[in-house]
């Protein structure tokens, strides 16, 4: 198994071919917090109800 | 995906909406769990998981799931293990948004808007001034880039394990102080700083496509290199990356080609764009990688971009 070089010429469409596209990051259009209990604290200065995912 | 569909992601915006890890919210195992038990965090996430119906909340065992809440940790909805059906999901925050009318009136919260925020970077790379976003993917060759296999609405049967291994791929982060060790300092190519290219393949050179696995032990990057020589004479200058790894512990490795470009900023001394990308093959399986039925060696890429924030869109 051990494979063309990696060259300058195909070194973007590699780049492109391994990070996701816009269809596989969709979810990143929902604000994510990152971590629980300081949305939990946020959650209760705004009154609001909390969706975590974990 | 569940968070892809649009009518969910019209009823999150109702929501505090929140991703975290699990294990040291509600550790398993007795030894993390008596660590915890005092944390409010934990406690609240476990008063919430006991007001919750038989069968949605998972005891003893992995808490992993979607959980839906009030500010005090009130139960609304929630199931452990959901998250493939987006049928199913969407009907239970919309449940969740009926309980929450009663529960808000009930409790006078206030119900004040979810204001906007960017994207949150892990706290050990938030603020630092050089942080890269990494993701990392099978590949179905090493020739064929536009062969890569990606999730579409469809494509795969999305509740089933065997569908997510066809498409999976993941992300993480690395970040480094120092933004100008990167650049070259004469016109000659020359190596990079060794410990800066073996961070790199400590932390993130690691096949944790489908699941977690350790970082290296630095006696473990069998060997590092990393060149940069500076193409031109423009500004910014333009920086050109090439390089190998090949790290090793027992049967489990990878070998990787390196190649990358970037622009410096010598008047701001930072980048404006930063592009590196490995390609190589991945053997052997970490204890929760979820590699134990395909230890390869099988080719796998690394993808690590400079992190620009987003404009607010929300």
């Amino acid at each position: 198994l051990l494979q063309p070089a990696l060259t300058t010429e195909n070194r973007a469409e590699w780049m492109a071919a391994v990070e996701p596209d816009a269809t596989e990051t969709a979810y990143r259009a929902i604000p994510w917090r990152n971590q629980f209990w300081p949305a939990v604290q946020e959650a209760r200065e705004l009154g609001r109800p909390i969706l975590f995912w974990t | 995906m569940v968070w892809s569909d649009q009518r969910i992601q019209k009823l999150a915006e109702n929501f505090v909406p929140v991703a975290d890890e699990v294990y040291m919210l509600y550790p398993e195992d007795p030894y993390n769990l008596e660590r915890v038990k005092d944390e409010p965090a934990h406690q609240l996430f476990k008063r919430f998981g006991e007001s919750m119906p038989k069968g949605d909340w998972n005891h003893p065992g992995t808490k992993q799931g979607i959980y839906l809440m009030g500010p005090d940790g009130e139960y609304l909805e929630g199931r452990f293990a959901a998250g493939s059906d987006p049928k199913d999901i969407a009907q239970r925050i919309e449940r969740a948004l009926e309980r929450w009318e009663k529960l808000r009136k009930d409790k006078k919260y206030a119900n004040k808007a979810v204001p906007a925020v960017g994207e949150q970077l892990p706290p050990d790379v938030a603020g630092k001034p050089m942080v890269l976003r990494v993701s990392l993917r099978d590949l179905k060759s090493l020739d064929k880039p536009s062969a890569t296999p990606r999730w579409r609405e469809g494509a795969f049967d999305d509740g089933a394990w065997a569908g997510f291994m066809q498409w999976a791929w993941n992300q993480n982060w690395i970040a480094f102080d120092e933004p100008q060790r990167w650049i070259p300092r004469g016109d000659d190519e020359h190596k990079l700083p060794d410990e800066l290219v073996r961070k790199l393949c400590r932390e993130v050179l690691v096949d944790n496509v489908r699941g977690q696995a350790p970082p290296w032990d630095d006696e473990q990057v069998e060997h590092a290199e990393l060149r940069v020589r500076r193409v031109g004479r423009g500004t910014p200058w333009l920086l050109a990356y090439s390089g190998e790894a090949r790290m090793k512990h027992g049967e489990r490795g990878y070998e990787a080609s390196l190649l990358g470009e970037a622009e410096w900023d010598p008047a701001r001394k930072e980048f404006v764009r930063f592009e590196l990308v490995a390609l190589g093959m991945r053997r052997g399986a970490a204890q929760f990688n979820q590699r134990e039925n395909d230890k390869g060696p099988k080719p796998m890429g690394v993808a690590l971009r400079l992190y620009r924030p987003a404009p607010k869109s929300r």
